[in-house]
């Protein structure tokens, strides 16, 4: 069998005691089969002999000096207190569109709302909102006259930036104008409220005929926030 | 004709004040049920357009004889025909008329 041996240090004069903690039950400690030192609270463990898990509480705190390499996925969801502070100048933010292909035929002067419309909800409020329609017009000359439509944005029932007007020549049904045209406009919203951006045309003679998509092709109505 | 051109030549016929618009998928889609009536204008009878439609129909294609005429008129060079008949004792200008009217008589 093997033995144990217990061997004084000839340079040292302090009393080596082994003591019994305070227990009624029998204990065996079996000693490592190994050459070495055994540990105490203060000695020193090389990280190279850890295995299993370190429980979180053991971790003070985690140094970016120690976030090198290849780091772990983080989803998007998982972050949170995002502001606009963290978006450089110029970047978009959010995109909507809509597109409408329905005919209206433009017998009145009164304004009429054609199907784009888009709710609109700022994610800050010092965002630029930047709007664009382009919008596909028909309108005839008339014999005596010219002729001419409008096309407007409307923000929530408002008018948003300012009207613009399409002449055609006269001449009757061949002094035509037809094609996409495009109005814009852009604000700073100064809030987060939704809002509900439009498209609205009309005819102011209607002596020369008139309409909204009267060919082929999407009218569209788009919009963007900017980071301020 | 399309229908939007139908309807509304026929609404106009029947009042030329009429205030509305028509909504549809495209000009030869639209119907009857796709008319507003805008600023109060009191609406005219769905069947009441319908019929005076009809008649719009009926007028066009009456017409579709002197619209293939004057596409073939359209395509003569008159003026020179005209002067080389007056020049050389010819009849080409009332022979190219008389053979468009042939090919497309009248009703």
């Amino acid at each position: 069998m093997s033995k144990v041996k217990i061997q004084g240090n000839a340079s040292g004069t302090g009393v080596l005691t082994v003591t019994a903690p305070n227990t009624s039950t029998d204990r065996t400690i079996t000693l490592p089969d190994t050459t070495g030192t055994l540990l105490d609270e203060n000695s020193s463990v090389p990280a190279a002999n850890l295995t299993g898990t370190v429980a979180d509480a053991r971790i003070s705190a985690l140094t970016a000096s120690k976030l090198t390499g290849a780091l772990p996925a983080i989803s998007g969801a998982s972050l949170t207190g995002l502001t606009s502070t963290q978006m450089p100048s110029g970047n978009i933010v959010q995109f909507a569109s809509d597109f409408d292909g329905d005919f209206i035929n433009l017998n009145s002067t009164s304004w009429v709302d054609t199907a784009l419309s888009i709710s609109f909800t700022p994610k800050f409020s010092n965002s630029i909102i930047a709007v664009q329609a382009i919008v596909n017009m028909y309108n005839a000359g008339a014999s005596a006259t010219h002729g001419s439509v409008q096309l407007r944005l409307m923000k929530n029932g408002a008018l948003l930036g300012q009207e613009m007007i399409l002449y055609s020549g006269y001449g009757g049904t061949e002094a035509l104008v037809v094609g996409p045209f495009p109005v814009y406009y852009a604000e700073v919203q100064g809030n987060t409220s939704a809002y509900t951006y439009k498209v609205q045309v009309k005819n102011d003679n209607t002596t020369s005929g008139a309409s909204h998509n009267q060919y082929n092709g999407l009218s569209s109505l788009y919009l963007w926030e900017i980071k301020a | 004709m399309d229908a939007n051109t139908k309807i509304t030549k026929a609404i106009l016929e029947l009042n030329a004040n009429a205030d509305f618009i028509i909504r549809g998928s495209s000009p030869d889609a639209v119907t009857v049920a796709g008319i507003e009536w805008l600023n109060g204008f009191t609406p005219i009878a769905p069947a009441d357009i319908e019929a005076k439609m009809i008649e719009v129909q009926t007028a066009y294609d009456a017409q579709a004889y002197a619209r293939k005429r004057k596409t073939k008129y359209d395509a003569l060079n008159q003026f020179e025909l005209i002067s080389d008949d007056a020049i050389n004792g010819t009849t080409t200008h009332k022979d190219a008329i008389l053979a468009i009217k042939s090919e497309f008589p009248k009703p």
